[in-house]
């Protein structure tokens, strides 16, 4: 696809999701929001899981300590929530660049492992400090109608998209690609990999805090289990892998798909979401390993790595 | 390098490894297989930690530093199982090293089209790595690193596996890069190009330098001869050469 079409493209869908609020139909607005957010938390996971190669089964972490950081500080200190939202971003983002440091370390499976005993740690400790909550949690004040936090929504899902872009086509993204491809190489070229590396989770520590502020105020209350549900990472590595890992709009055409589909199957019964996101998994693993919109690059060179004789 | 040494748990790897480097040279290191060549690269080049000894680039000591800012200092090495970055075309394979090198802007775009030019590459500008054959994965292992603006340049192996037309090139291309100044240490197997561009070459056995010298008089001394062929074979030529046929002389 020329760079042409993918503007139009992008154009059109941005434009229709604007105007999806026309239709007034408040379930249909609470569905699309759902799908925004989730279209900005892949987006967030891509960064790290999709252009870095490193998997993290702990994303969640961000999101939740951004919403009970903005809730906490609003509730317990009477900020505005707009302060405390912004200091809830950026200290989750700084959150994400400190244990980006010694979890990076770790490749592949140890990575996963890290970041899922990361998030249930965040968990266990916000549980534990009764200024973030503890096991209650915070009731915000309602505000306003379900549009605003469908715009809000949307705007970071666009705000992500766009950054995405605009990584992948600059130096730190080529950067990101190399790591991804082969680490030491990446090193033998100069690269100080390790800031690298931190700096991708860091920004999406800052995306999935961004989703995390507008969702505490979105549902009006929110407790430990709800926002730190590692369920939550799950659906963002499966929507990106869906979608196309490493790839501007895969995040989002795995959001849109898997909120729709998972809507659809609770009309018939609550767990034959599960029941749907299971088979999801198991289709994407043994049909579309690249995902949707990686199915038109040759997977030429995967078998080559993995045949790959010993170094030395 | 002084005295360095490594071992991998109770396994020995170098012992005692010292050596320094002419700047402008061309130095070839050679070895059989498990004599530890590969180590000495990684060791050098700072992807693995020794246990003994010091490392020295310039005045410099390099044996602690993280790879990333050993191949800022100019100390750029490739692999001998080659290593490029799958995802990237072969152009932003060079740009990316070009970059880590300091260069930006048209500087940077002008001296990609240059190594590519020399390297002979510019045909596969856009495609990406992992569709470039063996041959051309090579090539650009050397085009990325030269992007680096080498001072001293570690080729493990960066001819294995050409055919002979391939090789004359890649001997070629090491040509120039020494007529540019860059200190270069060639790990290879193959004799013929080793004895045709070294100024010197460093025999590793078992761990340890055996020996260093021009490259006809290593290739003469029996112990370089006995470390490839055998102890055995080397001593019946040598009863043989003694016995009157003449020719081939001990140390």
């Amino acid at each position: 696809m020329s760079k042409r079409v993918n503007y139009a493209l992008f154009a059109v869908v941005v434009l229709a999701a604007l105007l999806l609020p026309l239709t007034s139909n408040d379930y249909l607005i609470q569905v699309a929001t759902g799908i925004a957010m989730y279209a900005a938390l892949a987006s967030s996971w891509n960064l790290i899981g999709g252009l870095t190669g490193y998997p993290s089964f702990g994303n969640v972490a961000f999101f939740g300590l951004g919403a009970v950081l903005a809730a906490a500080l609003s509730v317990n200190l009477h900020w505005p929530y707009i302060d405390a939202a912004l200091a809830a971003v950026l200290g989750s983002g700084l959150f994400g660049l400190v244990l980006g440091l010694p979890l990076l370390r770790l490749r592949g499976h140890y990575f996963s492992i890290a970041t899922l005993a990361l998030a249930e740690a965040t968990m266990a400790v916000v549980t534990n400090v009764n200024f973030l909550g503890g096991g209650q949690g915070f009731s915000l004040p309602l505000l306003g109608s379900g549009k605003i936090f469908y715009y809000l929504m949307l705007g970071i899902a666009v705000l992500a998209a766009a950054g995405t872009y605009l990584i992948i086509n600059s130096h730190f993204g080529n950067i990101l690609l190399a790591i991804k491809s082969d680490e030491l190489a990446a090193q033998s070229v100069g690269v100080n990999t390790v800031l690298a590396k931190s700096t991708a989770f860091a920004l999406s520590a800052v995306l999935g805090a961004m989703v995390g502020v507008v969702y505490a105020l979105w549902q009006s209350y929110i407790d430990p289990p709800t926002v730190f549900d590692p369920g939550i990472t799950v659906f963002m590595l499966v929507m990106t892998l869906m979608g196309g890992a490493g790839t501007v709009a895969g995040p989002v055409l795995g959001a849109v798909i898997i909120g729709v589909l998972t809507q659809l199957a609770m009309s018939f019964s609550k767990n034959a979401s599960s029941l749907l996101l299971g088979l999801g998994i198991m289709a994407v693993v043994l049909f579309l390993p690249r995902g949707i919109l990686g199915v038109h690059r040759p997977a030429k060179g995967g078998e080559r790595r993995g045949a790959r004789p010993l170094r030395g | 390098m002084r005295e360095v040494g490594k071992s991998f748990g109770g396994l020995q790897v170098l012992e005692g490894i010292s050596f320094s480097l002419t700047e402008g040279s061309i130095t070839g290191l050679i070895g059989p297989n498990g004599a530890g060549k590969s180590t000495l690269v990684n060791l050098i080049g700072g992807a693995d930690r020794p246990n003994r000894g010091e490392i020295y680039f310039h005045s410099l000591r390099v044996d602690h530093l993280p790879v990333w800012r050993i191949a800022r200092l100019g100390l750029v090495r490739t692999f001998q199982v080659t290593r490029i970055f799958n995802d990237l075309t072969l152009r932003e394979n060079i740009r990316l090293a070009g970059w880590t090198g300091g260069l930006r802007g048209r500087k940077l775009e002008t001296e990609v089209d240059g190594i590519m030019q020399l390297c002979e590459l510019e045909t596969k500008a856009g495609v990406p790595g992992r569709d470039l054959s063996l041959p051309e994965q090579k090539r650009l292992q050397l085009a990325r690193a030269l992007a680096l603006k080498p001072k001293l340049l570690l080729l493990d192996e960066v001819m294995a596996g050409l055919n002979p037309a391939e090789l004359d090139r890649a001997i070629q291309i090491l040509r120039v890069l020494r007529d540019r100044g860059v200190t270069m240490l060639v790990i290879e197997h193959l004799m013929r190009v080793i004895m045709g561009i070294s100024d010197r070459v460093l025999v590793l056995h078992q761990g340890s330098l055996i020996a260093d010298g021009p490259p006809e008089q290593v290739v003469g001394l029996s112990r370089v001869q006995e470390a490839y062929l055998g102890r055995r074979y080397v001593q019946n030529r040598e009863t043989a050469a003694a016995n009157g046929s003449g020719g081939v002389s001990g140390c």
